[in-house]
């Protein structure tokens, strides 16, 4: 009954409570260690999409990191951790904040411009993709890890 | 020779290992092994310690620290709390690798210290015992398995850290060697053998609590070396 539900690697939502929901269902899908990287335009409904993985993680409402502006975490179970990288300017940056004990700990990873990560993103992650089709319609294509460790 | 109190706190892997030692006199230790941040555990643990030794914070002489390389928020609570402590009690601090501690701790006399560096690299260093005490053949080194493998002497070398088992065990048994696997129990660093590695540098007089700093090896930084075709060595340390 609880078991994952199958993974759509490719959707189209019409409002951000559809790309709530696809987050919700993408959370099925994770568990501790699982780091997920997100990419599109501004307003294409990145938050929403974190919104929801905190949802089905059941976690509880975002709290802004005490040590970490660019981190909000949601505390529950399994944990939500949202990285926004936008401020960041290098990767060696991101690493003197201790990203490893968050990208290989106890809980999920989502991140906003992981490409300003470089090479600290893990080389096992997933990725979503959002594409702004019309003004609340959007493509979103998720890829689940290619390689391991 | 004056008694010296000293506390060790070793904090670089998941466990949390802290030691109060007189003369090279355990007084009291604990091992713990914390399920959230250390940094919630570490002082009312510190607490327990100094009750259950009978002696009082204000009591100490020196203060000592594993400086890693490990767990980055583990080291970071670690070094502050052993310079906060240094610096209120006007007392001398030591800070000492903690892959040293791991292979004074091992009973072997050539050791390998490996722990997880994740993305398949390791951190690893291969110290020696020698008649002046503990030398490093590597120096703490952030490097792939397969360079470390071709970097290892012929001859027994026993194997610990906290990735001792992960690292033998995907080791090819024909590359296994002279290559030698202590028990679990053995191979993380314990803050009993820091107090006593730790005693010598106190009593000459240690470090200000300033030149405490973890031994990171940074990934990023192992990148712009390798891309300049140099190696990467630890920086930091204690600056004795």
């Amino acid at each position: 009954m609880t078991g994952k539900p199958t993974l759509l690697r490719e959707m189209i939502t019409h409002g951000a409570e559809e790309t709530e929901q696809a987050g919700e269902r993408l959370a099925r899908n994770l568990g501790p260690g699982d780091v997920v990287a997100l990419s599109g335009d501004l307003g294409a409904g990145k938050t929403c999409l974190v919104r929801g993985l905190a949802r089905g993680l059941g976690c509880r409402p975002a709290v802004a990191s005490p040590t970490f502006t660019l981190l909000h975490e949601y505390p529950g179970r399994i944990p939500l951790y949202h990285f926004d990288l936008y401020r960041l300017k290098t990767p060696a940056e991101l690493e003197d904040l201790g990203c490893d004990e968050y990208f290989y700990g106890d809980g999920v990873c989502v991140l906003e411009w992981a490409e300003k990560s470089g090479s600290l993103l893990p080389a096992r992650h997933w990725e979503v993709r959002f594409e702004i089709l019309g003004d609340s319609t959007r493509r979103l294509r998720i890829e689940p890890p290619r390689q391991k460790g | 020779m004056k008694a010296m109190l000293i506390l060790a706190l070793e904090t670089s892997t998941p466990r949390l290992s802290l030691a109060l030692a007189q003369d090279l006199r355990i007084l009291a230790h604990s091992e713990s092994w914390p399920e959230r941040r250390p940094a919630e555990i570490l002082l009312p643990e510190l607490q327990k310690l100094f009750h259950r030794a009978r002696v009082r914070p204000r009591d100490l002489e020196g203060v000592a620290v594993g400086l890693g390389p490990g767990s980055f928020t583990g080291l970071r609570v670690g070094v502050s709390t052993a310079q906060g402590l240094a610096q209120s009690l006007r007392i001398p601090a030591a800070g000492l690798s903690s892959f040293q501690v791991a292979a004074a701790g091992s009973g072997a006399d050539t050791v390998l210290v490996v722990a997880d560096a994740h993305r398949d690299l390791l951190y690893a260093a291969l110290y020696q015992r020698s008649s002046a005490g503990w030398e490093a053949r590597l120096p703490e080194s952030l490097l792939a398995p397969e360079d470390l493998r071709d970097r290892l002497p012929a001859g027994e070398v026993a194997v610990t850290g906290p990735a001792a088992e992960a690292f033998f065990s995907a080791l090819p048994a024909s590359a296994r060697g002279g290559l030698k696997r202590l028990p679990a129990t053995r191979c993380l660093p314990g803050a009993e053998v820091l107090a006593r590695l730790a005693e010598p540098r106190l009593r000459a007089g240690g470090v200000r609590p300033e030149d405490l700093q973890p031994l990171y090896l940074r990934r990023t930084q192992a990148e712009e070396v390798r891309a300049r075709g140099g190696e990467v060595k630890s920086s930091g340390g204690d600056r004795a």
